[in-house]
C-alpha cells in the first residue's frame, strides 16, 4: 500500500493540466438540404426544388474573474447564417456585458426580453426546416419587439430561478445605448422552479408602443416539464393581448434511442384573431464524433396560412 | 419617475441580498441552473437567457447535438454502421458491443493496479476494486482496498473516481479506520491519468 502511494506521489500532477482562457473561440457549420412548398431561397424566384444550404458561425467569448470572484464576460460573433437563406455575413455581439457571481448574475447592454415565449415548447426543430416555405400564419404569440437596450438581472429564490429584464428601448436592437425617456420600454419576468418531478416555467412580457399608436402588448406564458418514463415531456400554453390577440397550446416530447441518437416530437396549436393553425414537428439527431452530427427534421402544418410538409436534412460541426 | 427609480434600485439590492451568500436569495442560483439544464438542455435552459437568433445560441445547439444524448462528446468521428460493417462483414459472430468507458482511461486504471490482486473488474460498468492489500509492516495492522469507477467514455481528466477504504485491526477484528485519504486518493487518479495518457499517445503513434 505504501509503495503503491510513494508511487503515485512521485507523480506530476500536471498530466492533465488546463489553462484557464480568458477569451475562447467556439465554431459551428451546417450544410442542409430541405423540400417543402415553394422553397424559401435567396434566389427571388418561387420554386417547388430543393434548397441546399450552408453557413457557419465563430463565436468569442471574453472573460475574467475578479478577486472577490465575481465573473465579467463579454461575447461576439461572425457568421453566414446556415439556418436562414440570408446570405448576409453578420457581425453581433459585444453590445453587453454579464457580471456574474454564484448567487446572481446581472447583464446589460443589448439584451433579450425575459418572459415572452414560456409556453412556446412545440419547436423542436431548427430554424432550417421553416425554409421549406409552408407556413402556419394562426401561430403568432409573443410581443412583438424582444430585444433591446436594458438589464437582464438574474438570481434563486430558494429552489426557484428567476430572471428579471427591463428594456429602455425595445425599438431599436443591437445598439450600445439607449435613452431614459425613449418611451418604447418593455419588461419581462421569468420564474422557472420545481414542483416535485414537475419543473414548472412562468413568463410575463409588457411593452409599451407610444410611436406606432397601437396598445401595449402584454404577454403570459406557462410550461411544465415532467420525466415521463425515460423520456421528456413539455406542456405550454402562451397568451398574448396585443392588437390582435393570441394564443397557443404545445406539447414535447424528447428521449434518445442511445448514448448518441436523440429524438424529439412537438405539436402546436394556436389562435391569432380569426386565424387558427396547428404545426408538428419531429427531429432525429445523430452524433458521429469528432463534432460532427446528422439530423433529419420534418414539419407539418395545417390551417391558416399554407399547409404541408416541410423537410430538412444536413449536418451540423461543432468546433 | 418612481418606476424608474424602482428598476435603477434593483441592481443594488440585488448584490445587496445575494452577497449574504447561501440564503434564500441567491443561495441555490448555480444549482438551479444545473437542474434546468438536465430539464431543458443547456442552450434552451431559459435561465440562461440564450438569443435564439444569435451566434451562441447555434454554436450551442451544434455543440448538444455533437455530444448526443449522453452529453459527451467523442473525440474521434465514425460513422455509424459503416465500422462494423467494415470490420465484421455483417457477421453475428463477430457484434461489436459498445462500452460506455473509456479505453485508455480503463487500461491506465489495470496498469496502475497490476501490482494487487483484484476482486472485481467490470469492464462494461467501468468499475475495479482489488482484494484487501495488507500492510504489516507498520505497528498497526491495517488493509485497504482501492475502488475506481470511470464514468465516461471521453478521455477527460475528471472521468476517473477514486475511493481508498482502510481498516486497522483492534483486539482481532477490523475496524474501519475512519481516515480520508483524499491526498493519496488524487495522486492515485493522477497516476492513472498519466497511465492513461501514455496508452493514448502509443495509440495515437501507432
Amino acid at each position: 500500500m505504501k509503495k503503491l502511494f510513494i508511487m503515485v506521489s512521485a507523480l506530476s500532477a500536471a498530466v492533465f493540466s488546463s489553462a484557464k482562457a480568458d477569451i475562447s473561440a467556439s465554431g459551428s457549420y451546417g450544410a442542409h438540404a430541405i423540400s417543402g412548398g415553394d422553397v424559401i431561397g435567396g434566389d427571388a424566384a418561387t420554386t417547388t426544388g430543393t434548397l441546399f444550404m450552408n453557413g457557419g458561425g465563430l463565436s468569442f467569448a471574453m472573460s475574467t474573474t475578479t478577486a472577490g470572484g465575481m465573473t465579467v464576460s463579454a461575447g461576439a460573433g461572425v457568421s453566414l447564417d446556415s439556418n436562414d437563406s440570408d446570405s448576409t455575413k453578420g457581425v453581433t455581439g459585444l453590445a453587453n456585458v454579464t457580471f456574474a457571481a454564484d448567487g446572481f448574475s446581472f447583464q446589460v447592454g443589448d439584451v433579450d426580453l425575459v418572459g415572452d415565449g414560456t409556453g412556446h415548447v412545440g419547436n423542436v426543430a431548427s430554424d432550417v426546416v421553416d425554409n421549406g416555405g409552408y407556413t402556419a400564419t394562426g401561430i403568432a404569440t409573443g410581443v412583438s419587439d424582444t430585444e433591446g437596450y436594458g438589464f437582464v438581472a438574474s438570481t434563486s429564490v430558494g429552489g426557484a430561478s428567476v430572471s428579471f429584464a427591463y428594456l429602455l428601448d425595445k425599438a431599436n436592437s443591437a445598439v450600445n445605448n439607449a435613452e431614459t425617456s425613449s418611451g418604447d420600454y418593455a419588461s419581462g419576468v421569468s420564474v422557472s422552479m420545481p414542483m416535485g418531478d414537475l419543473t414548472v416555467g412562468l413568463g410575463y412580457a409588457t411593452t409599451t408602443n407610444p410611436g406606432s399608436g397601437s396598445a401595449n402588448e402584454v404577454s403570459t406564458g406557462i410550461s411544465v416539464a415532467y420525466p415521463l418514463g425515460g423520456t421528456s415531456l413539455k406542456l405550454g400554453y402562451e397568451s398574448t393581448d396585443e392588437s390582435v390577440d393570441s394564443t397557443t397550446a404545445s406539447a414535447a416530447i424528447s428521449g434518445s434511442l442511445d448514448a448518441d441518437t436523440t429524438w424529439a416530437i412537438g405539436y402546436t396549436d394556436g389562435e391569432a384573431g380569426t386565424s387558427a393553425s396547428t404545426r408538428s414537428e419531429a427531429k432525429l439527431t445523430r452524433s458521429l464524433g469528432g463534432g460532427v452530427s446528422v439530423y433529419a427534421e420534418i414539419q407539418n402544418t395545417s390551417g391558416t396560412g399554407s399547409s404541408g410538409t416541410n423537410m430538412a436534412v444536413g449536418t451540423t460541426v461543432a468546433f | 419617475m418612481l418606476k424608474k427609480v424602482f428598476y435603477i434600485s434593483l441592481l443594488p439590492m440585488i448584490i445587496l441580498l445575494t452577497s449574504c451568500g447561501g440564503g434564500m436569495i441567491g443561495g441555490q442560483y448555480q444549482e438551479n441552473l444545473a437542474k434546468l439544464d438536465d430539464v431543458y438542455g443547456y442552450c434552451d435552459n431559459p435561465q440562461r437567457g440564450y438569443n435564439k437568433s444569435s451566434i451562441e445560441y447555434k454554436v450551442c445547439k451544434d455543440k448538444e447535438s455533437a455530444a448526443g444524448a449522453d452529453g459527451l462528446a467523442d473525440t474521434d468521428f465514425r460513422l455509424p454502421f459503416v465500422d462494423d460493417l467494415l470490420n465484421n462483414r455483417g457477421s453475428r459472430d463477430n457484434l461489436v458491443y459498445t462500452s460506455s468507458v473509456n479505453k485508455y482511461l480503463w487500461s491506465g486504471s489495470l496498469n496502475i493496479l497490476s501490482d494487487y490482486p483484484l476482486k472485481t473488474a467490470d469492464s462494461n460498468g467501468g468499475y475495479l476494486e482489488t482484494e484487501w492489500i495488507y500492510d504489516n509492516q507498520n505497528d498497526r495492522e491495517q488493509r485497504c482496498i482501492i475502488k475506481i469507477q470511470i464514468n465516461t467514455i471521453e478521455f477527460v481528466s475528471n472521468g476517473v473516481e477514486t475511493n481508498i477504504i482502510c481498516q486497522t485491526k483492534q483486539n482481532s477484528e477490523w475496524i474501519n479506520s475512519g481516515d480520508d485519504f483524499i491526498n493519496a486518493e488524487k495522486q492515485l487518479t493522477l497516476a492513472i491519468l498519466n497511465s492513461s495518457r501514455n496508452y493514448y499517445l502509443e495509440n495515437q503513434n501507432s
